[in-house]
């Protein structure tokens, strides 16, 4: 009798790790596929183009975004909330038989704010502590998405017998909204804003 | 692996418990979030997605289960209605107060919510900002107003004139920092109330393109590291046309104060509405942790639900299938004792009753193999008896019978049990005599009698001591009477032959005597006088004396047979051929007769007996002597002679048979046939089968003589075989040489 009903509850056990195992996975799937779908304006973030040029000793990045909010995080703005975009640069040497040497890592941080009294939009730099204030959103992106003469790596690092790879790419960071906002970013195509890889040949 | 860990977890219940705090823990860390955000902080998301999983599993676990149960309740499946039941209660009795409770919560939730965000305070803060920026403003018309004047000083001046004129200006004006850029935005003068500001700061390009179409720009901004600051753009007008125009930026300060005061305004504006925006993710955020909550009660309360009827119903589920058990037969069923309750009460009396059931089970076994042992013992002792014992039923149906009874009836009885004796006798008229003389007895139900019953058949009189008794019985099947009879006819010839014995003896001893003298003196009367006698009366004493002499004579012969009859010298026993000796003594009747045939069927692997040669082939002797005396009167005599071994119920023997075609032995003659001067022949002593008898019996054997059913007598002799004999035949039939003499 025992052996019967142990045996059962090894069953339902088997059948709930099953359907769980089935449940996380159509989950997953919606949240990979349908939900991006549903994304409709032509928010984004990508890179429209980056190169370095050595200069008095020092690789310099020059670097264009083309950055535009979607609704959620552009109303968000304009009712308070930062916004914090981050740009993550890196220089790797490229290996053949193993993963590339990671030779430089650097990520610039903005922050992005309305400001009320003035009506304002101001950009912070949150490496230099640099501010900027534009009279609109789309003025506080362009400043945020040109970078120029930007010192990535010092000439010294780079050896000739190498090939070095740099890539660059920039996101908003989800993490630093308020922690109400946060859960909702996660699943919503209107705040996974990031841009793809760019990757260019370190000259 | 994993399956086996989550199963250890899933199927215990304190793991599950454990499972139920966690999440309840993790639930109340959410609904904290919101008063401790920095505590919890990234946690959030996570808590979120492990109580979500931890639910989801939840909920399968108990949707496989709620499967289950419908499976089972649609098989019928003992105990499921009762487990439906209690989960449906359960659910019932938790799901309707936690809805209730929960849609009061969302209803004082939501407004609650909304109630801390009041349209006056909102007003009151976008009209403080408004003031802020009017005081501003008013003070920024003037500013743009005196940055515009002092474009006067600056047409056309060269960079170093610029630098004096700008500081000039600088200080005249007030203002914090004055540059004088190109349309290109490039710095051709610059001056700071910070020496140590080299860098002035310039102005966007927004500005610029504004400033570049003659629009001049006054704004407020928050300079890095000091605060408020109002900026002025506007154009310097070349006096010399083709010269090109330049920009004047100045950067006023904002008093200490108004900086502080509308640092203040603006802040608490900008988390109002931060707020505001946030109280629908806020709302949501509350729902969640309280829908979760409400779905963790329940699912917790059905799991619990689920729970409690499989403990509740383990023993029912038990005794279920234990009374099925029982009901086939198995009374060794024991169930595991659960609790101090009632059903523990119930199981425990399941127990009592199946062990009592379990101990009649053996104790009725136990006797009824005693009842099977007695009645083996019975039947081997009834078996083995020479007694015939049958017993009827209160009917007179034959009931059982033992061997020795179809041997002294000389019937098969066991292929008429059940046959009443009438029925049987008429079937079997040898029983004819049995029959009736027990039939009054069994039909006067006397308890107990005793009846001395006469016998004939194939094997001649015989004579049976009969008793009957009543059998007590609780009922008609087990009543009847059982009757046990001897063959008696054996002990009451050994009797008569035992006296005949003496007989002769005495006969022997006390005629012999007188017998010589009475011969000496007829011969000595006849040689006297026979002589000196008249022929007339010599004639008639040589006829008297020779009478006389030849009559003792004949006595004499007789007295000797006697006393051979009643002092037979002592057998010499030895290894002896039967087949030998009918061999020879048959060779010796061959040719003596012309009438006379001897058929011979002879066991050629007839095993030796134990015998006295002499005395064995006196008896061949007398019995083909009689033979051939019933055979006298007619023309031609044959005798059947045959030997075999034969093996019946453990005892072995050798047969021999000698059989006539004569006109047989009358019945009346049959019982009386062993005793001496018994006899059918016109000659003879008398004595011949008497002899044949003793003989055979200090052989040990047994002598039969009957009458064969077509014509003619048999004389059937057994010869037992001493132990140890090699039986080399096929018991039965005659493995045989037929030889006809």
């Amino acid at each position: 009798m025992r052996g019967c009903a142990k045996q059962r509850l090894e069953c339902q056990l088997a059948d709930a790790v099953r359907c769980s195992a089935f449940a996380l996975g159509v989950a997953v799937a919606v949240y990979g596929t349908v939900l991006p779908v549903s994304a409709e304006t032509d928010a984004g973030f990508s890179v429209q183009h980056a190169s370095t040029t050595l200069q008095n000793g020092v690789y310099r990045l020059d670097a264009e975004f083309d950055l535009a909010l979607a609704d959620a995080p552009r109303e968000a703005l304009a009712s308070g909330v930062p916004l914090y975009l981050s740009i993550d640069m890196h220089v790797s040497r490229e290996r053949n038989w193993w993963w590339d040497e990671t030779v430089a890592e650097l990520t610039q941080r903005y922050r992005l704010e309305f400001h009320a009294l003035s009506s304002r939009y101001l950009v912070i730099n949150l490496n230099t502590g640099e501010r900027h204030s534009f009279r609109s959103v789309g003025q506080a992106l362009e400043y945020v998405g040109s970078l120029r003469d930007f010192p990535l790596l010092d000439r010294v690092l780079v050896s000739e017998q190498w090939r070095y790879t740099g890539s660059v790419h920039v996101s908003l960071d989800i993490g630093k909204l308020p922690l109400l906002l946060a859960p909702g970013a996660y699943f919503s195509s209107q705040w996974r804003l990031a841009s793809e890889d760019y990757r260019w040949l370190l000259k | 692996m994993v399956t086996q860990v989550i199963r250890r977890l899933a199927t215990g219940f304190t793991p599950m418990v454990a499972l139920f705090l966690l999440l309840l823990v993790s639930l109340y860390a959410l609904g904290n979030t919101a008063e401790s955000l920095e505590r919890f902080g990234r946690l959030y998301v996570w808590l979120l997605a492990i109580n979500a999983m931890g639910l989801v599993f939840i909920a399968v676990l108990i949707g496989v289960n709620t499967w289950n149960l419908i499976s089972e309740f649609r098989r019928n499946a003992a105990g499921s209605r009762l487990t439906a039941r209690l989960v449906v209660m359960f659910v019932v009795l938790t799901l309707v107060p936690v809805t209730i409770v929960f849609s009061f919560s969302v209803k004082f939730l939501q407004s609650g919510i909304d109630s801390w965000f009041d349209v006056r305070v909102e007003e009151a803060l976008d009209n403080a900002l408004e003031l802020s920026r009017d005081s501003l403003g008013a003070k920024m018309r003037n500013l743009q107003r005196l940055t515009q004047n002092m474009t006067e000083r600056l047409v056309d001046v060269g960079p170093d004139s610029a630098v004096v004129a700008l500081n000039d200006l600088r200080v005249t004006s007030g203002a914090s920092e004055l540059t004088l850029l190109t349309m290109s935005n490039r710095v051709i003068a610059s001056s700071s109330e910070d020496a140590a500001d080299v860098v002035p700061a310039r102005p966007g390009e927004g500005i610029l393109a504004q400033v570049r179409n003659g629009q001049p720009y006054v704004g407020l901004d928050p300079i890095e590291d000091s605060g408020l600051h109002m900026r002025v753009v506007v154009t310097v007008l070349s006096a010399d046309p083709s010269a090109e125009n330049r920009i004047l930026q100045a950067l006023y300060p904002v008093a200490d104060r108004i900086n502080e005061l509308a640092d203040v305004v603006q802040v608490a504006f900008q988390k109002y509405r931060q707020l505001t925006y946030l109280r629908e993710p806020l709302k949501v955020s509350f729902i969640l942790t309280l829908s979760l909550v409400l779905l963790l009660s329940v699912l917790s309360a059905v799991w619990v639900a689920f729970q409690l009827a499989r403990r509740l119903m383990s023993p029912i589920h038990e005794l279920a299938e234990g009374t099925q058990a029982v009901a086939a037969g198995n009374y060794s069923t024991r169930l595991s004792p659960s609790g101090r309750d009632e059903l523990g009460f119930v199981v425990r009396s399941f127990n009592d009753m199946t062990g009592r059931l379990a101990h009649a089970r053996d104790a009725a076994r136990t006797s009824q193999q005693l009842v099977e042992s007695q009645r083996t013992y019975l039947e081997a002792v009834l078996g083995r008896i020479s007694n015939g014992v049958i017993s009827l039923d209160m009917r007179g149906k034959l009931r059982t019978a033992n061997q020795a009874a179809i041997n002294v009836l000389g019937v098969d009885l066991q292929a008429h049990i059940g046959q009443t004796l009438p029925v049987l006798s008429a079937q079997r008229p040898a029983l004819e005599r049995f029959t009736e003389e027990v039939l009054p007895h069994i039909k006067e139900g006397a308890a107990e009698w005793s009846e001395q019953i006469e016998l004939f058949g194939a094997q001649g009189r015989r004579i049976l001591v009969c008793r009957g008794a009543r059998l007590p019985g609780q009922d008609a099947d087990t009543e009847g009477y059982v009757l046990v009879f001897d063959d008696v006819t054996a002990l009451i010839r050994a009797q008569r032959d035992a006296a005949w014995s003496e007989v002769a003896r005495r006969l022997a001893h006390e005629i012999k005597n007188p017998l010589t003298p009475i011969q000496l003196s007829a011969e000595r009367l006849r040689q006297k006088y026979l002589g000196s006698m008249p022929p007339d009366e010599a004639r008639l004493l040589d006829r008297s004396t020779h009478t006389i002499v030849q009559q003792v004579e004949t006595m004499k012969s007789m007295v000797k047979a006697f006393a051979e009859y009643a002092n037979a010298p002592e057998v010499k026993l030895q290894e002896l051929n039967v087949n030998e000796i009918v061999g020879e003594v048959s060779d010796l009747y061959r040719g003596m007769d012309g009438h006379l045939k001897i058929n011979l069927t002879l066991d050629r692997l007839l095993p030796t007996i134990h015998g006295d040669e002499a005395r064995v082939r006196q008896v061949l002797v007398n019995l083909i002597s009689n033979a051939m005396e019933a055979q006298r009167e007619q023309k031609k005599s044959v005798i059947d002679i045959g030997t075999r071994h034969v093996s019946h119920h453990g005892y072995d023997y050798v047969e021999l048979r000698i059989e006539d075609q004569g006109p047989g032995i009358d019945a009346e003659v049959l019982e009386h046939l062993y005793e001496p001067y018994v006899s059918t022949k016109p000659k003879g002593g008398g004595l011949g089968l008497a002899i044949v008898k003793k003989i055979i019996e200090e052989h040990g054997g047994m002598v039969r003589v009957s009458n064969k059913a077509e014509r003619g007598a048999r004389v059937v002799i057994q010869f037992p075989l001493p132990e140890g004999v090699v039986r080399g035949t096929v018991t039965g039939e005659f493995d045989a040489v037929s030889k006809a003499v």
